[in-house]
């Protein structure tokens, strides 16, 4: 904007800083009660002050379980499933789509069509559509309360097959020559072409299939019966649902802190990339 | 090195009953080191011939020799070919080094002897100082040189060029044009060259192939197809402005032209062809205003700087002449114009071909 017109620069900084307080004050409300006792997280109102507990309450948070009324595996248990959990199913669908688009586009087969239809009729099934007939799958299997129950039947994706299909497609049809001539396989091609050209895409996908996997509750809930395999989602609910007992909020802000630092941190740290490969890139 | 035989080569899209023909049976021996230019309108199947040669399409009939092998069934890569594409198809994350490297790894070959072979292309084509540099911090000329890079480093027998300068400017193009010649006079490989520039095909080819229509209208020198063109098409394609068609009737002692609206003209000399319909045809370049012979009206005058283009009138039918800049004429004159019997060309208008 070239415009110079202070009482507008005031109005949009006015209206942007409303708009941070809006998204900061509950994080900062979960900061600070993390760090007072129980006695003093649960007052109303709440201090807005910060405790002296903090390092003592995540620590009891992450080794020991959230909470004493509660019994509940330890955090740190909790937030490795979901990493395991996150990690596998991005990945996992990244690897899958990539491959089944690459096939789709750079191979004539018969039914070529009809398997993309396929997939792309699958975006209209959301996990919960199908939750049932997967459950049972996955049962059948004596898949329940396993990482592979809790990530396979998430990783078929055919959101991101439609992507990557699409970006192949706008890949010039002569590079794909070019690299015959050149003598590389359809593997070497995808390995030493397709990838590193796609890899914005990749890492935009990355973020959102992190973030998806991270926060999964409903079939995490029909697959981890045991406490063991609870990720993180699960976790601050039954925190929260403590029946007779008081809920210990101080615990239960410090878990929901903790949980929120691993999606945060993909955020911030691929988002750095994400742009840098916006602006170097050029197809 | 290596001659390439294409013998009845074919190209069919389609299963039988809905089959399309798209090049229907081109037989043309190439001799080893040659440079030949295809050139025809687009549509007219050359890109789709070399393309077959280069192994990225299938041949459906007839066969295709490099060297002494038939190579029909044959990977791009086993064919010992490289191929200049008009969009360049550099790989956009590699440095100019790494793309013309690749093939060469690929091949496998020890990292010195790659270094070497890079070292030297990138001196011959002044690639040198951008070595480091990718694709898109080039110019359009530039990325057309490592493409080219790309083809020399691999020592293959046969280069195939589909379009190359089609992407660049006009200026460029001149300079490109003069520097593929360059390295052709100093690598000395068989060349394939697709074009619809009939400047690049008369000016790079040592022969060119006129295809129209998936066929080979003519295959000749360049001074061939300009001086003796096979069929109407040929004639009609190289040269600009094109050749002059008239239709009309020769007398059947050869001497008197009619055309098709009654008027007519005598001929210096009689032409030999025996009489009937035909078709005259003649180079803007070779009528002469002044000279006695054929009337015509002048209907609009082009001044191009060094030559005029006077679009005229003549039998009912459109004829340009192209005459040196200065010459006196105006929009209305009526003129004469005269030809030597020598530079007509005659064709049958039945089967648009040449007749001698």
């Amino acid at each position: 904007m070239i415009e110079r017109r202070p009482i507008l620069d005031a109005v949009s900084h006015l209206v942007l800083i409303i708009g941070a307080i809006i998204v900061i004050f509950p994080l900062y409300v979960a900061f600070i009660a993390s760090t007072q006792t129980a006695e003093q997280s649960a007052m109303s109102p709440l201090s807005l002050l910060p405790g002296t507990e903090m390092v003592a309450n995540y620590k009891t948070v992450l080794t020991q379980g959230a909470s004493g009324n509660v019994s509940s595996p330890p955090v740190s248990r909790m937030l490795w499933i979901s990493l395991v959990t996150a990690l596998v199913i991005a990945i996992g669908k990244i690897s899958i789509s990539m491959l089944s688009a690459f096939a789709m586009v750079y191979f004539r087969f018969r039914g070529r069509n009809l398997f993309f239809w396929m997939i792309f009729v699958t975006l209209m099934l959301p996990v919960e559509v199908r939750i049932t007939p997967t459950y049972q799958v996955v049962s059948d299997f004596g898949m329940l309360n396993t990482y592979a129950g809790l990530t396979v039947p998430l990783i078929a994706s055919a959101t991101a097959t439609f992507l990557f299909r699409q970006f192949f497609l706008t890949v010039p049809d002569e590079l794909a020559e070019a690299a015959r001539i050149d003598g590389a396989g359809p593997l070497r091609f995808l390995k030493d072409v397709l990838w590193p050209l796609s890899r914005t895409n990749v890492i935009a996908l990355f973020v959102i299939m992190f973030i998806y996997g991270w926060n999964q509750y409903l079939w995490p809930l029909m697959i981890a019966t045991e406490q063991t395999m609870y990720p993180i989602g699960i976790g601050i609910k039954t925190l929260i649902s403590g029946g007779d007992s008081a809920v210990e909020w101080n615990m239960v802000m410090a878990t929901m802190i903790l949980a929120m630092l691993p999606p945060g941190l993909v955020v911030v740290v691929m988002q750095k990339w994400f742009v840098k490969g916006l602006v170097d890139s050029e197809k | 090195m290596a001659k390439i035989h294409l013998k009845q080569v074919k190209k069919t899209y389609g299963k039988a009953p809905k089959a399309v023909d798209v090049i229907h049976g081109i037989d043309i021996d190439i001799a080893d080191g040659e440079f030949i230019v295809m050139v025809g309108p687009s549509g007219c199947g050359k890109s789709t011939l070399l393309r077959m040669v280069a192994g990225l399409e299938e041949i459906s009939s007839g066969d295709i020799m490099i060297g002494d092998r038939v190579v029909n069934n044959l990977e791009p890569k086993e064919r010992d070919i490289a191929m200049v594409f008009q969009n360049y198809a550099l790989y956009p994350h590699m440095s100019v080094y790494e793309n013309m490297a690749y093939g060469l790894k690929i091949q496998g070959l020890p990292k010195a002897e790659i270094d070497t072979r890079v070292q030297r292309a990138a001196e011959i084509l002044e690639l040198g100082a951008l070595l480091d540099r990718t694709p898109r911090q080039l110019s359009g000329g530039q990325r057309q040189r490592v493409a080219m890079g790309r083809a020399i480093v691999r020592k293959p027998a046969v280069f195939l060029f589909d379009e190359p300068l089609s992407n660049l400017d006009a200026k460029l193009r001149v300079q490109m044009r003069l520097e593929i010649q360059k390295l052709h006079a100093s690598l000395r490989t068989t060349s394939l060259y697709v074009t619809h520039d009939q400047v690049e095909a008369m000016t790079l080819g040592q022969r060119m192939i006129v295809m129209n229509k998936g066929r080979a209208e003519q295959i000749g020198t360049p001074a061939e197809v300009y001086g003796k063109p096979a069929t109407t098409f040929v004639a009609s394609f190289i040269g600009s402005p094109p050749m002059n068609l008239l239709n009309g009737k020769l007398s059947d002692d050869g001497a008197r032209f009619t055309f098709d609206d009654g008027s007519a003209f005598d001929l210096s000399t009689p032409a030999k062809i025996g009489g009937g319909a035909r078709i005259l045809g003649i180079r803007p370049e070779h009528l002469q205003l002044g000279r006695p012979g054929l009337n015509m009206e002048v209907e609009l005058v082009e001044a191009l700087g060094a030559e005029l283009l006077v679009h005229t009138r003549c039998g009912g039918q459109s004829m340009v002449i192209r005459c040196a800049a200065g010459t006196e004429v105006s929009m209305g004159q009526q003129v004469t114009a005269g030809v030597d019997a020598n530079l007509l060309h005659w064709f049958d208008p039945q089967t648009t071909q040449r007749i001698d």
